[in-house]
């Protein structure tokens, strides 16, 4: 009796700590599908109309706790030299000294340091290194719907636009003139992880 | 490259010839005791002063910390040329001693250049650096011995021919170099240098004026430092070539040719400076030629220039 009284409580405490465990494990992670993803930019060129480009390869990884969203994080890191704007000319002079300096600073890198849930998705706040100059900058990243796509991997993305000026990170400061120092970047992220 | 930033660019090279030149004749000026190594420090250190002033004018000071080459070239490598070349000028029979300094600065100034980028360093933790040990090793050093070999032979014809031929040479295929680093979509690395050769020919238009002629190993070795990190702007940071790198760089080379026995014996010394800067200038004119063309040819529409179609390519429409 003593030992079916011992054996049941055992019992019960482990379903407790399992059950606990996985209510704890709430924080997904997720790769960034860079097959979904999209990082671009546009920029004014003489005040007369936006000259558009983006970045062709990046990686990166979040991760999203539901329960505690201020456990969440996100990173993305992106090469600089495979900036294009559909103009190898224009791409190589971007990549020179005079604007990336891609040889020198070869990847765009983002880590967050705060991240707060919002009614559209998520605020998070974080440390844009570019040109070997780190600032923080805050976005609105909104979405966060879920889906199975293809069957067994659960994706999620959200999407995001920051306002940069150019020049707080020395990029191409010495041609504000005809090139404008804002830059507006759009972000859409996907990340996948197996179920 | 707008008019505004040409304007800045020609204020520039204005301010440092003038600087150059002024602070020569400044140190040169007619007066008890003048010795000629004051004179000849006069040279080094407003072609250093022209230098900087340039660059605020073209906003390109360097910043701190040093990210750039730019930034390890004013901060480090060209204070360094102007302080072993200023004690130099006032080294008397100890001169030679000073290339002991001279040595150590050419081969650390490839080094000193490239810091930091993805040539020597690991972009991130998965990608590795462009050089192995191996190979950074041996473009340091094939880099290190091109510098001190070009200065050592530009110095020794700074003594066999103590002219102004040498440094106006130097000037010519520093502004050249500078140009096509420029036009190869490296502008932050070319205006600099291109000041500086500005502020060489202003020191070298200035000692005109002077009674003697101030010693050239000064300015000659800021010149040949300056193109030397020109280059490696060009060619490691910017679309320079690496052939278009080495003729300008080795250009130098033919500013010995009218030193050589036979040449010598038949030209006057006058001839002699005159046929060693159009030598110098020869390859790089060459460089400077398609160069030109391609920045031009890079700068018009697409839409101005379109592809002739043909049959075929409806033809292939898709495949």
């Amino acid at each position: 009796m003593y030992q079916r009284f011992v054996g049941s409580v055992l019992a019960v405490g482990c379903l407790v700590i399992v059950g606990g465990f996985n209510a704890a494990r709430a924080e997904d992670s997720y790769t960034v599908d860079d097959v979904h993803s999209s990082v671009t930019f546009k920029v004014s060129h003489l005040g007369l109309s936006n000259i558009h480009g983006r970045f062709d390869s990046f990686t990166g990884d979040f991760t999203i706790d539901e329960n505690d969203p201020s456990k969440s994080h996100f990173g993305l890191s992106i090469k600089a030299d495979t900036v294009d704007t559909n103009n190898a000319g224009r791409d190589t002079h971007l990549k020179s000294p005079d604007f990336f300096n891609t040889k020198q600073f070869p990847t765009i890198s983002f880590k967050s340091t705060a991240v707060k849930a919002i009614k559209q998705g998520y605020e998070v706040t974080g440390d844009l290194t570019m040109h070997g100059v780190t600032k923080p900058v805050t976005m609105i990243l909104e979405g966060g719907k879920k889906a199975e796509f293809p069957k067994g991997t659960q994706c999620t993305g959200f999407s995001t636009t920051v306002a940069l000026k150019r020049s707080d990170f020395g990029i191409g400061d010495k041609s504000t003139d005809s090139i404008g120092d804002d830059v507006v970047i759009s972000i859409g992220l996907e990340g996948f992880k197996k179920k | 490259m707008d008019e505004h930033q040409i304007l800045q660019i020609l204020q520039s090279l204005l301010l440092a010839a003038l600087t150059a030149s002024v602070v020569l004749l400044l140190c040169g000026l007619p007066g008890p005791r003048r010795i000629r190594a004051l004179v000849s420090s006069g040279g080094v250190v407003g072609a250093g002063l022209a230098l900087y002033l340039a660059c605020g004018v073209l906003r390109l000071l360097p910043k701190w910390p040093p990210l750039e080459d730019n930034d390890r070239n004013l901060l480090f490598l060209f204070p360094s040329v102007v302080l072993v070349e200023l004690l130099a000028c006032f080294a008397g029979r100890w001169r030679l001693v000073f290339w002991v300094p001279r040595l150590l600065i050419a081969a650390a100034a490839a080094r000193v250049l490239l810091h930091g980028s993805i040539f020597i360093q690991a972009p991130d933790e998965y990608t590795p650096a462009e050089w192995t040990a191996a190979e950074a090793w041996w473009v340091l050093g094939g880099l290190a011995a091109a510098l001190a070999g070009m200065w050592g032979l530009l110095y020794a014809l700074v003594r066999r021919a103590p002219g102004r031929s040498v440094s106006i040479a130097v000037a010519g295929a520093l502004a050249g170099s500078s140009v096509a680093v420029m036009l190869t979509g490296n502008a932050t690395g070319g205006e600099p240098n291109l000041a500086l050769a500005a502020a060489l020919a202003g020191a070298v238009a200035a000692s005109l004026l002077l009674r003697r002629l101030p010693d050239q190993a000064g300015i000659v070795g800021l010149g040949i430092v300056g193109l030397f990190a020109v280059l490696v702007a060009g060619r490691f940071f910017g679309s320079l070539t690496t052939l278009h790198g080495v003729v300008l760089f080795f250009s130098l080379v033919l500013a010995w040719l009218p030193e050589l026995p036979y040449v010598r014996r038949f030209l006057k010394p006058w001839q002699r400076g005159l046929l060693r800067v159009a030598l110098v200038a020869f390859p790089v004119v060459l460089v400077l030629i398609p160069v030109v063309q391609k920045s031009i040819a890079d700068m018009t529409p697409s839409s101005e220039n379109p592809v002739d179609t043909t049959s075929e390519d409806y033809k292939n429409f898709g495949k």
